[in-house]
């Protein structure tokens, strides 16, 4: 067995602060400590935090990467692939810096599953990758559970005034399970079942329903590649045929696969296919478009709902 | 799928996606085995272009022993799906229509 090399060891604390003071002073000291050792650094957090650090930060921001979390990371599903991943590979030559804020005041309780499973399933994405990824978690505004699940995400936690300890609760397939929550078929939804002779028509189908509830546009094309997507998952490597649902649900549409297929891989739809490379773009893609996507799965089959904004 | 008579290519029309695969892989290889130059896939008729549509269109160009392909005229879907193809395929070219 070959050593570990500490260069090469994923580093991903969480912060707990209290104050837009605490959060200003240890942001911007751990990004400078990347731009002092020539580090690449980015930063993905809510814009009114995202306006500390670049006040914080003064001249220096220019050589630091900005994003609006609640823009590239709305869709917690997609923060991995089209944001960390993104940058921690255009960047392969040593150790890359990013703060990443995913879980705000604002997430609502259907989103929160998929952002705890988010910040749990980042640990294998970048497991034995030099990348080292700071969370932020407003310990005044977020619920104790919220704080609680962050130290079982996160192998250390810092707290406001920067001390640095190892998280014993540290456990992040755990928080997978937890939040592998079972969903409800919706009473008022329209169904389709189908197979593989049916593909065309569930996505005629699809449509016509994201349009009747108000989709249209560019989001009514991303509607038909999100069911093209999930049910030609579902015949690929679902048991051959699923059932497709659609409703509307505050302002959104939402769809919901249902398959007897197991999705075991807690990184699907997460990791960057190889060009050329036939498969694993289904869900990466759905991640892509859609506004937030939930998953369960058991041995009984796999349901995934996926909500899309006008 | 039908070969273009102005210039190196191939028209399609219809689906590319999963199920439909073996009907227009087999025109796509036969597009790149021996081309030089530019060859076009003319998708002003396809209806969908999905991920695995997308893939198998990269495949090709991937193959190219020399020159690059264009994909003329795709439906919008495809605007959406091939940054999933990941950086470094230069060899593709989308003419929007």
């Amino acid at each position: 067995m070959s050593p570990v090399n500490a260069d090469d060891v994923f580093e991903h604390p969480a912060l707990f602060y209290r104050t837009e003071q605490e959060y200003t002073h240890q942001t911007v000291s751990f990004l400078r400590k990347g731009l002092a050792n020539s580090e690449p650094v980015a930063v993905a957090v809510p814009g009114p935090n995202l306006e500390l650090i670049r006040t914080g930060l003064g001249a220096d921001a220019e050589d630091v990467l900005l994003l609006d979390m609640t823009e590239v990371g709305r869709n917690p599903g997609r923060i991995i692939p089209k944001v960390l991943r993104a940058f921690a590979d255009a960047h392969p030559e040593g150790r890359v810096r990013i703060i990443g804020e995913p879980i705000w005041a604002g997430r609502s309780a259907v989103e929160y599953p998929a952002c705890a499973q988010h910040e749990a399933v980042i640990n294998a994405a970048f497991d034995g990758r030099p990348v080292t990824i700071l969370c932020p978690y407003d310990e005044v505004r977020l619920e104790p559970d919220v704080i609680a699940d962050a130290r079982i995400t996160h192998p250390t936690v810092i707290s406001g005034d920067g001390r640095e300890e190892i998280s014993e609760a540290y456990d992040w397939e755990a928080v997978v399970a937890r939040y592998n929550r079972a969903l409800p078929p919706a009473p008022d939804a329209a169904v389709f079942s189908f197979g593989d002779e049916e593909l065309p028509a569930v996505r005629k189908f699809g449509v016509a329903q994201a349009a009747r509830l108000g989709l249209s546009g560019v989001r009514l094309m991303d509607a038909e590649l999100v069911v093209a997507e999930l049910t030609t998952n579902s015949v690929l490597h679902g048991g051959g045929r699923g059932t497709l649902a659609v409703w509307a649900d505050h302002g959104q549409v939402v769809f919901e696969v249902r398959d007897a297929g197991r999705l075991i891989d807690p990184l699907a739809g997460c990791r960057l296919p190889e060009p050329g490379q036939p498969g694993g773009r289904g869900l990466l893609l759905v991640h892509s478009v859609a506004d937030l996507v939930r998953l369960h799965t058991d041995g009984l089959g796999t349901t995934v709902r996926v909500y899309v904004s006008p | 799928m039908s070969t273009l008579l102005s210039r190196a290519g191939k028209r399609t029309c219809g689906e590319f996606s999963a199920l439909p695969r073996p009907v227009w892989g087999q025109g796509l290889s036969a597009l790149t085995r021996h081309q030089v130059g530019v060859s076009c896939v003319e998708l002003s008729d396809a209806t969908l272009v999905d991920a695995v549509g997308v893939t198998a269109l990269s495949v090709p160009a991937m193959n190219l022993p020399d020159g690059r392909m264009v994909l003329a005229r795709p439906p919008r879907h495809l605007l959406t799906v091939e940054p999933m193809l990941g950086p470094g395929l230069n060899r593709i070219e989308v003419a929007p229509r």
